[in-house]
């Protein structure tokens, strides 16, 4: 596989929580919450319409490594087939994701102004680590 | 799942997928996920009291600059200077405030500090009152100070101590997860590495982990159990060599073996071949012997039946000197001697065959122990040794079984006693256990067996040194052990060398009470038939002897008797028979010339049914079957020789006739009881002791007494003559009866 090709969900949980940061942090400064909202409404298409950035990119750059992608995706769906839900655990985080930033913004409530920063350090640690404990959740779960 | 590379070990670290990573990404997360929620927290209370914080700022910030404009301006004297300008911007710099006024009452407002912050929204602005003196004047002047909104500045500040403590954790986290991946993984990655390269196959290959933690531990204990296992391992190719060496022998041998075996088995072949030839012979020879036995025996009973039958015919007669009468009796009993050599033969012959059968009838077992008793006596006296018997027997016993068998037996048993017995006493016990089982013992005080010979003793033809100088056929026991066998018996032998032998068996003897048909056997000697001239018999015997014995004997009885030589001419003779001279009774041999004995029965019976009756005389003993007789038409056989009492038996039983008889004991008994022996004078204690003796069956012992009581006198010898003739008779009842009326008489006096 040819180096630099490869978007993973990894990396793209990198980007996510690091961009995450760079928002809040502007919000925070000049009060202008729109990037915020372009940033939920990427994770909410993505999250509907399961065009995921990383498989998106993987697919225009390396067909055969996009096939790869999407046949380990349909296999965890064996190995854990708890509930056996059709619906790629990756999309399930992104809504979810994008659900707990739309909370602390639209209803003002002061006591979860720490919420968007919890979830962006999450994005940035699963991310680093590989390990995202949500995900692996709804793995357990059943998600695919 | 682990991939191997050129020298490195790659874990696969896709723990969101398939829940497996390395150790590094376990620690990386372990660390990180531990440290950034801490993070959280401290940033959480730093940025707790932020808010009273800003508003605690404000305030001292509003003090500050109220004192500093009061005393600039008493000092300045005048509110708008640049000095006082200067002075007040430059306390400002570290201020949250973004715009300060100050102005005196009725005049404008002079701007003493602005920054680009004041154009913002949501700024809010506060107003002070205060009094001054400017030019020695006091003055009433307003400061108003304008700033941006807490919430905005709490907003920018958690965000500042957020990025921060997030940075930090960070990197404090990758510092921490570096030092744990040196301290643990870096060990472990090289045993890991280490590890697969020896499992590749560098064996010489060993853990250097200069460390004296656990893991220099490991990697020692690793060393030393590799040592093990190659020096194990070494060891079992070795041992492996050595059994592919024993292996390799193996085979070697196994190939020898398998061309010994091909090699044994055609030897195999060979002798299987040469023993069915052997066997072959050995059946030949086998059916030779039996040819021979069976032809020796009618050849040896033919002129012994002469011999025998001439005995008795020349007893039966009177007037005979003692020299005459002696040698008779050495004729007769060397003849009963041959017989009995020539059964024994015949016997181990039969049983050889798997041909002995038992022939049980119902018999009165004290009279076959009278008969032997009465024998065996003569047998003692002979030899000067104490003759005991000791029978324990109601009378008069019946019971069913073999008695010929248990007849031979016992002669077989008590004749070895005497034989090998020169001094002493020989004794003979039966004893009624319980029921229907009875023991049967006989003993002598002869040399005894030595243990090493006691089981050789059963073996046929097989003699100790003393059997060797008896003489003998050594078959005797070897026949006894098998009758009791058939008998469902065991002889049992105990003995001890210089103090003699005792031999034992125990049979089960079914008494029989009632319905059944006791044989008869008459002791009574035939003297002629009752009615003379009343049967007519036939002999028919191509051996002129033989003939002529039959003949004489029948004469001898008053019976009408014509002869033949074959059975053709004994046909022929009946055909010219008119119809109430046809005979009886015929005797008739088997083996004749020109037509032989059975198909002349067939023929005869085949004309005259039972109007004759048919007797086969045949020195034939080999025959083991006495079916071929019954079934050729015979209805009864005698074999040679004969006992003259057979052959009236024989005619007793199937021709309604009666015999004159000599009864010896009756008249014996009778000359006892006319004899007056009131003068005898017999001593009381002879008498007891002839008593005691007579009671005990103690005939030695007996005889001893007689010879003393005939030396008392004339009287007494008649009496000793008479009480040895009931002795003889072994008529023990009628010995006691007189005994005991002397004893009475004796006592009145």
């Amino acid at each position: 596989m040819p180096a630099g090709v490869e978007m993973t969900e990894r990396t793209f949980r990198i980007f996510l929580g690091a961009g995450l940061f760079l928002l809040l942090y502007i919000t925070a400064a000049n009060g202008n919450t729109d990037l915020i909202l372009f940033y939920i409404g990427l994770l909410v298409f993505e999250g509907v319409t399961n065009w995921r950035l990383p498989k998106i990119i993987t697919r225009v750059k390396n067909k055969a490594l996009y096939n790869e992608f999407v046949e380990a995706d349909s296999q965890v769906a064996h190995v854990y087939p708890l509930l056996g839900i059709p619906f790629e655990a990756e999309r399930a985080m992104r809504l979810v994701v994008a659900l707990i930033l739309v909370f602390p913004l639209f209803f003002s409530v002061e006591a979860l102004w720490i919420v968007p920063w919890f979830v962006a350090s999450m994005l940035l640690l699963a991310g680093l680590t590989n390990i995202c404990p949500m995900v692996m959740f709804f793995r357990w779960l059943g998600f695919r | 799942m682990a991939e191997q590379k050129s020298n490195k070990t790659i874990i696969s670290d896709d723990w969101t997928k398939n829940w497996q990573a390395s150790i590094a990404v376990k620690i990386t997360a372990v660390v990180m996920w531990a440290i950034i929620p801490f993070g959280f927290i401290i940033a959480l209370l730093l940025v707790n009291n932020i808010k009273d914080d800003i508003n605690t700022s404000i305030d001292n910030d509003a003090e500050i600059l109220l004192n500093s404009a009061r005393v600039l301006l008493w000092e300045n004297n005048s509110y708008n200077s640049d000095k006082l300008i200067a002075a007040l911007g430059k306390n400002l710099e570290k201020s949250i405030y973004c715009k300060i006024t100050l102005a005196k009452a009725g005049s404008d407002p002079t701007i003493l500090y602005a920054n680009e912050c004041q154009h913002k929204t949501n700024v809010i602005g506060k107003t002070y009152f205060f009094t001054t003196i400017v030019n020695n004047q006091p003055r009433e002047l307003t400061l108003t100070l304008s700033h941006q909104s807490i919430k905005k500045i709490i907003i920018k500040q958690r965000s500042n101590v957020i990025v921060v403590m997030i940075i930090i954790m960070i990197v404090l986290g990758l510092v921490l997860t570096w030092v744990i991946r040196l301290l643990v993984l870096k060990p472990l990655l090289k045993m890991v590495d280490a590890t697969r390269l020896i499992s590749e196959g560098k064996h010489d290959l060993r853990l250097n982990l200069n460390q004296d933690d656990e893991f220099g531990h490991l990697a020692t204990f690793l060393n030393k159990m590799l040592d093990q296992i190659f020096e194990q391992q070494k060891n079992l190719k070795h041992a492996n060599l050595d059994l592919m060496k024993e292996v390799a022998e193996r085979n070697r041998i196994a190939l020898e073996l398998r061309a010994s075996r091909d090699q044994l088995e055609k030897l195999v072949d060979e002798r299987t071949a040469d023993l069915a030839v052997a066997r072959d012979e050995a059946l030949g020879a086998n059916k030779a012997k039996s040819l021979f036995l069976a032809n020796m025996s009618h050849e040896i009973r033919t002129p012994l039946n002469s011999i025998l039958g001439y005995s008795q015919l020349l007893n039966r007669g009177s007037g005979y000197t003692d020299k005459q009468s002696k040698s008779l009796k050495i004729i007769e009993e060397s003849g009963n001697h041959l017989l009995g050599l020539l059964n024994d033969i015949l016997d181990i012959s039969k049983i050889e065959a798997g041909k002995m059968v038992l022939n049980t009838v119902n018999f009165e077992l004290n009279e076959l122990l009278q008969g032997l008793a009465h024998i065996f006596q003569e047998r003692c006296s002979e030899k000067t040794l104490n003759w005991h018997v000791n029978v324990e027997l109601t009378e008069p016993l019946v019971v069913h079984s073999d008695p010929q068998k248990i007849r031979q037996i016992l002669i077989n048993l008590l004749g070895n006693a005497i034989k090998f017995t020169d001094r002493g006493d020989i004794s003979l016990n039966v004893i009624n256990l319980e029921n229907d089982i009875y023991l049967f013992e006989v003993s002598d005080t002869g040399p005894g067996i030595a243990p090493e010979e006691v089981n050789n003793i059963f073996n046929a033809f097989h003699q100790e040194k003393t059997g060797l100088l008896k003489g003998g056929t050594g078959l005797g026991l070897a026949i006894t052990k098998k009758q009791l066998q058939l008998l469902n018996s065991e002889l049992k032998v105990s003995s001890t060398i210089d103090k003699g032998s005792r031999f034992s068996f125990t049979l089960e003897l079914k008494t029989m009470h009632s319905g059944f048909e006791l044989r008869q056997e008459s002791s009574m000697e035939v003297v002629r038939l009752a009615s003379a001239g009343s049967i007519k018999t036939f002999v028919v015997d191509d051996v002129e002897l033989s003939r002529n014995l039959l003949v004489d004997m029948l004469e001898e009885i008053d019976a009408k008797v014509c002869s033949a030589v074959n059975g053709l001419e004994a046909i022929d003779f009946l055909s010219a028979l008119p119809s109430d001279e046809i005979p009886d009774i015929i005797f008739m041999d088997i083996h004749m010339p020109v037509m032989d004995g059975i198909e002349a029965v067939k023929i005869i019976k085949e004309k005259y049914g039972q109007k004759i009756i048919c007797v086969a005389v045949t020195a034939s003993a080999m025959e083991h079957s006495d079916n071929i007789y019954f079934d050729s038409g015979f209805d009864d056989y005698i074999s040679k020789p004969y006992r003259f009492e057979a052959v009236f038996e024989c005619m007793k039983n199937y021709l309604d006739i009666d015999f004159e008889y000599k009864n010896t004991v009756q008249s014996s008994h009778e000359s006892v009881e006319k004899t007056n022996f009131e003068q005898c004078d017999i001593e009381p204690d002879l008498c007891e002791k002839l008593l005691d003796a007579s009671k005990r069956y103690a005939l030695t012992q007996l005889k001893k007494l007689l010879s003393e009581l005939g030396a008392y006198g004339e009287q007494e010898k008649i009496l000793a003559r008479e009480l040895s003739q009931l002795m003889e008779q072994y008529n023990m009842q009628a010995m006691v009866e007189l005994l005991e009326k002397l004893q009475s008489k004796s006592s009145n006096l």
